[in-house]
C-alpha cells in the first residue's frame, strides 16, 4: 500500500513537473513573439534585393574594429569588416571647390569625425561596415 | 504535515519546470536574438537610408506588396498608404512622373526605399520606377 502512494505520488510530482516545463516554453515563446517578426527582418535585410543600407553619424567611439557612430541621439556600433574601403573628403574653408577625395585607411578615423558607413548585415544578423567615407569637415587626413 | 510537504515539493516542482521550460526556450530562440538586434539597430536615427533594388516579380494592388528579385534573392516589401511612387525616364533624366501602384509592370526595374517600422517590419516609403 505505502509503495503504491509512493508510485502515485511520483507520478503526480513528474506531471506536475512536466506542466511546468510546458507552461515555461509556452511563457517564453509568448514573451519572444515580437523577436520572430524582427528575426524575418533581419532575414530580409541580408537578402541580395538590399544593396545599400547607409548609417551616418558622428564617431563618439574607436574600440578595435569597431565605429561606434551617434545621430539623432541614437548611438550604433559597427564592425568594419578589415578589407573595408575608407575614403576620405576634404573642402578647405571658405572655398566653394569641390571636396578633394582621397584614399585613407581606418586609423584615419577620429572620435568627432562624420562619417557614413555603407553596412551589410551578414547571415547571423551581425552588422558589418564595408564602406567607410569620412566627411568634410572633419579632421584631414595627412 | 505530509500533505503540507507534499504540496510544497509539487510546487517546487512545477517551479522548476516552468524555469526549465523558460531556459529550453531561451536556448531555442538564442540565434534569433542576435538577428532581432540587427532590426532594432537598423530603425536607429543613424542609419540614414535602407534601399531594396531589383526587378518586379508581383504586384498585389490589395496588400500593396511589391515582390523584387535579384541575384537569386526574393523579397516582398509592403508599401505604406502615404508612399510615392514615381517613373523616372532615362531617355530625359530630368523628368519623372508621379504614378499610381497599378503603373507596376512585371519585370520592371525598381529602387525602393525601405523603413523599419516600431513594430520591426519592413515598409517601403518610396518607389522609383527605372527606364
Amino acid at each position: 500500500m505505502k509503495s503504491t502512494n509512493a508510485i502515485v505520488i511520483i507520478v503526480i510530482g513528474a506531471v506536475v513537473f512536466i506542466v511546468g516545463v510546458g507552461l515555461g516554453i509556452f511563457y517564453q515563446a509568448q514573451a519572444d513573439s515580437m523577436q520572430v517578426t524582427k528575426t524575418e527582418t533581419a532575414n530580409a535585410l541580408s537578402s541580395k534585393v538590399i544593396p545599400s543600407i547607409v548609417a551616418y553619424g558622428t564617431v563618439t567611439k574607436i574600440d578595435g574594429n569597431n565605429i561606434t557612430l551617434t545621430a539623432q541621439g541614437d548611438t550604433l556600433t559597427v564592425a568594419v569588416s578589415p578589407d573595408a574601403k575608407v575614403i576620405s573628403f576634404s573642402s578647405t574653408a571658405g572655398s566653394t571647390a569641390a571636396p578633394t577625395q582621397k584614399d585613407a585607411s581606418f586609423s584615419d578615423v577620429r572620435t568627432g569625425d562624420s562619417i557614413n558607413i555603407a553596412v551589410k548585415v551578414m547571415p547571423d544578423g551581425q552588422i558589418q561596415g564595408q564602406t567607410v567615407i569620412i566627411l568634410p569637415g572633419s579632421t584631414p587626413v595627412q | 504535515m505530509n500533505k503540507i510537504f507534499l504540496a510544497i515539493i509539487f510546487i517546487f516542482l512545477f517551479a522548476l519546470g516552468a524555469e526549465t521550460g523558460i531556459i529550453y526556450q531561451k536556448f531555442t530562440d538564442a540565434p534569433n536574438m542576435q538577428k532581432a538586434g540587427a532590426a532594432d539597430a537598423l530603425s536607429s536615427g543613424v542609419i540614414q537610408s535602407i534601399t531594396a533594388y531589383g526587378s518586379v516579380t508581383s504586384v498585389d494592388i490589395e496588400s500593396k506588396t511589391i515582390t523584387l528579385a535579384s541575384d537569386g534573392d526574393s523579397l516582398a516589401i509592403k508599401i505604406s498608404d502615404s508612399a510615392k511612387i514615381y517613373f523616372f525616364d532615362s531617355s530625359n533624366k530630368i523628368a519623372s512622373q508621379e504614378v499610381g501602384l497599378n503603373d507596376l509592370k512585371l519585370g520592371d526595374y525598381v529602387d525602393i526605399t525601405v523603413e523599419i517600422t516600431t513594430t520591426g517590419e519592413l515598409e517601403g516609403s518610396n518607389v522609383a520606377i527605372l527606364i
